[in-house]
């Protein structure tokens, strides 16, 4: 499982281009939005794409990112459940 | 009725410099990507603002001109319409966003088609100063100055706003062609086509 926590911090670095942020700085429970990373409505729309690209995971409903992308934690763990690749 | 109205700042980048009321602050190294030097500008800047490194080139350009002008010329919070030009819209992310839903596996990125459209430059120069004033973005051949100067004139003699942040941000395939320009009621430099042709050719 930390192995996937550093691939995502990883990932989220560089595909929403955080230029700013190193994946020291990134807590496996540091919030993904609001006060904690601060991503925006297009970043989600970039980890929905992400989940669908590198996991195969394709989410029908964008309401369940709320929950799924709360945290780096909450994100591997969807993952590691749904994961078809 | 004195319509006059004045070049109260600028900032011109081209592919060489970025020259900011006649002073050129940063010169281009030769390594440098058009965005490795839009980038240490940025660093220099002071700006502190990470949605920076999300931008597409001409929202950089764009957001980094109206920056330094910032230092001259307060914007925030203030009546300042935007009326800017340039020739290739947003080619450079269009194509970007083409390339990625043309192939074998497409796959738009969301983070690339939100700067297909010039005039999100504006929105990010309205979102960094909290500007809630009108805005314009016009395509044109070339830097047009003709244009320009009444359309900018009209503007403020009407109290549509209290300054007016105008000019060209073109970005094409790496080069940097940026001239804009803050525009107010009260100045020394007069707001001419001549003036401005100046500007942009460095006279």
């Amino acid at each position: 499982m930390s192995e996937l926590t550093q691939e995502l911090k990883e990932k989220i670095i560089t595909q929403l281009n955080l230029e700013d942020v190193s994946v020291e700085d990134l807590q496996d429970d540091t919030p993904l939005f609001g006060e904690g990373l601060g991503l925006d409505s297009i970043d989600a729309l970039e980890l929905i794409v992400m989940l669908d690209k590198s996991y195969g995971i394709k989410l029908a409903d964008p309401k369940e990112g709320r929950k799924i992308f709360e945290t780096i934690q909450t994100m591997a763990d969807y993952i590691e459940a749904n994961r078809t690749k | 009725m004195n319509n006059r109205t004045y070049i109260k700042s600028f900032c011109r980048i081209t592919n060489e410099e970025f020259i900011c009321d006649d002073v050129v602050i940063f010169e281009r190294n030769d390594s440098e990507t058009a965005d490795e030097f839009l980038k240490r500008i940025y660093q220099n800047s002071e700006a502190n603002y990470p949605k920076y490194h999300k931008m597409d080139l001409l929202c950089k350009a764009g957001f980094l001109a109206a920056e330094f002008i910032s230092k001259n010329v307060n914007l925030y919070e203030t009546e300042t319409a935007l009326v800017f030009s340039n020739r290739s819209s947003s080619l450079v992310s269009d194509e970007k966003h083409a390339l990625s839903v043309h192939t074998d596996d497409p796959s738009a990125s969301p983070a690339v088609f939100v700067y297909t459209l010039p005039n999100i430059t504006l929105g990010e120069i309205s979102i960094r100063h909290k500007l809630l004033s009108e805005n314009i973005f016009f395509i044109f051949d070339k830097f047009t100055p003709e244009f320009l100067v009444p359309y900018v004139e009209q503007i403020l003699s009407e109290n549509q706003a209290d300054k007016v942040l105008a000019g060209w941000a073109e970005v094409d395939s790496g080069n940097l062609d940026v001239l804009l320009y803050l525009i107010e009621k009260e100045g020394e430099k007069e707001h001419t086509i001549e003036n401005l042709t100046n500007l942009y050719y460095r006279k």
